[in-house]
């Protein structure tokens, strides 16, 4: 999965690195003072990187805990992210990381303890519901064999019932979950394209069949459970979206999901060109957009029609209540 | 004596300016390199020791991407056998024992970049275009991603056509590209 492990000196005899370090010690060991000496150099090409990722062991520096961005997740008193990762294992064409970030390789903070102190503190002095989003900047559980991001997380969110952690994933690295008692403060949110938009756009993610099935066992055994469908992509088949719907609560329980969302396509203007540069060949960036507020969309002239007949189809399956649309 | 490594970490010894090339995942052994002023002869860090790798490196960083400049270390000396003792006749032999290395990583390396110019090279219409009609910089840059959109969404026939085609200029000629672009949405079926 990876090609070699970079290490900050200050981290290296942290008991987390040093377990990571010992998992990988067939790989080379490279030290450095801060991650951003590899993540941010200049000259890096994210595309190539993605043949040969490598892991970076770090620590996290400054704040740790940050609003969400505008849009993002379901409605709360006050919604924030955290990220114990910059990047992710797959290697989805859509994915704003790739326009965001300069490498592709994995940043994985091993400070824990101190994102924790963080959290708590937020939790401390906000009020009413507060959400923390932890799959913002990566997948929150991809790569959770290696990090044991959960297995340290859940329990500690477990403590704070007034407030809720969002794992966002497209993983079907559930183990870790699945050997806790379930947590009803902590929501799997698995995300959904269309069976040809995954195969096309998704590489490396498992199969929509994996992914179902996970979040079913996740749901058996007692798990507050969503799904995302995001980013909804025009599909060449006119169907494909009633058939993914279809086939998506069959094997969930609507009544016991904790919500559903949809989110088109949306990308921060910088980071679309980013992108683009990278990927000139792409049939999914060529096509036409349209920027607004800073953010670009696909070009679809029955835009809201198409969305609204989504949701028609939709709402066959789940109560409305349980929904939200992302704001692009 | 003889081994080779590939470089994962150059130390400017003098400036302490670092440098990480890139590591692919070839089975190629890996180490640190310490580049030096002045021939080296204590070799206390475990790594290589040259004089020229941070500035090869730093020079090449500024010419092309950092993830296709690599750095091989073929060792010539060491703590036993003293830089002053290397015999010039013995290098070509040093060569020859890792020219299996060389092979692997020149070959990696040819791959890479042929796939970075398939990714990246500009479609010949592209050329054509600029030679028939008189573009301003802004609309070159514009031109260049037209060609590609064509290109990437498989319509590189149309693309041919519009060359083809006689416009009044260059303004003309990329309004008839935003048209056939902004056209159909889906994409062809070919990429390329
Ligand atoms: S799984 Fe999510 S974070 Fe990972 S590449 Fe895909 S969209 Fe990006």
């Amino acid at each position: 999965m990876f090609s070699a492990v970079y290490v900050e000196s200050e981290v290296r005899d942290h008991p987390r690195a040093q377990a990571i370090l010992e998992r990988y010690r067939d790989l080379a060991h490279i030290e450095c003072e801060r991650f951003g000496q590899i993540f941010n150099r200049k000259a890096q090409n994210f595309r190539m990187q993605k043949q040969y990722p490598a892991l970076i062991l770090a620590r996290k520096h400054g704040r740790k805990v940050l609003p969400a961005p505008a849009g993002y997740g379901f409605e709360a008193e006050q919604s924030h992210y955290f990220s114990h990762m910059l990047n992710c294992i797959y290697d989805c064409r859509y994915c704003f990381l790739q326009g965001m970030y300069r490498s592709a390789h994995c940043v994985l903070f091993v400070n824990y303890e101190e994102f924790a102190a963080s959290i708590g503190q937020n939790i401390a002095t906000g009020e009413g519901k507060q959400v923390f989003y932890s799959g913002y900047d990566c997948d929150s559980l991809a790569l959770e064999p290696v990090s044991g991001f959960a297995e340290f997380f859940v329990p500690f969110f477990a403590q704070f019932p007034q407030a809720v952690l969002e794992l966002r994933t497209k993983s079907t690295q559930i183990s870790s979950l699945l050997q806790m008692a379930p947590s009803p403060n902590c929501i799997v949110a698995m995300s959904f394209t269309t069976e040809a938009a995954a195969k096309r756009w998704e590489q490396d993610v498992p199969s929509i069949e994996k992914r179902l099935k996970a979040l079913a066992r996740l749901q058996d055994a007692g798990w507050p459970v969503a799904v995302r469908f995001e980013p909804l992509l025009p599909d060449p088949d006119p169907n494909a979206h009633a058939a993914l719907f279809d086939r998506v609560f069959s094997r969930l329980d609507p009544d016991r999901l904790h919500s559903t969302s949809t989110g088109l396509f949306r990308m921060p203007a910088d980071y679309f060109r980013n992108t683009l540069k990278l990927y000139p060949d792409e049939p999914l960036l060529a096509r036409e957009t349209q920027t607004r507020n800073g953010v670009v969309t696909l070009q679809q002239p029955d835009r809201e029609a198409w969305l609204a007949n989504l949701e028609t189809m939709l709402f066959r399956h789940i109560d409305p209540a349980s929904y939200y649309r992302c704001a692009d | 004596m003889g081994s080779g490594f590939l470089i994962d970490r150059i130390e400017h010894r003098r400036t302490g300016e670092c440098h990480w090339p890139p590591v692919p995942g070839l089975n190629l052994p890996g180490c640190g390199l310490v580049t030096v002023d002045e021939p080296e002869s204590a070799y206390l860090k475990d790594a290589a020791y040259d004089m020229e790798a941070a500035g090869f490196y730093a020079a090449a960083a500024g010419l092309a991407t950092t993830d296709l400049v690599y750095v091989f270390k073929i060792v010539s000396d060491n703590r036993e056998n003293p830089v002053g003792e290397v015999d010039p006749q013995q290098v070509p032999e040093l060569f020859r024992r890792q020219e299996s290395a060389i092979r692997e990583l020149v070959g990696h390396l040819r791959a890479r970049s042929a796939a970075f110019t398939d990714w990246y090279d500009m479609p010949a219409e592209y050329e054509l275009l600029l030679r028939k009609y008189r573009f301003s910089a802004t609309r070159r840059a514009a031109l260049g991603q037209y060609c590609r959109r064509f290109r990437a969404l498989g319509r590189q026939r149309r693309l041919s056509e519009l060359v083809q085609g006689r416009f009044r200029d260059a303004g003309s000629l990329m309004s008839a590209m935003r048209l056939e672009l902004a056209r159909a949405d889906e994409p062809g079926e070919v990429s390329r």
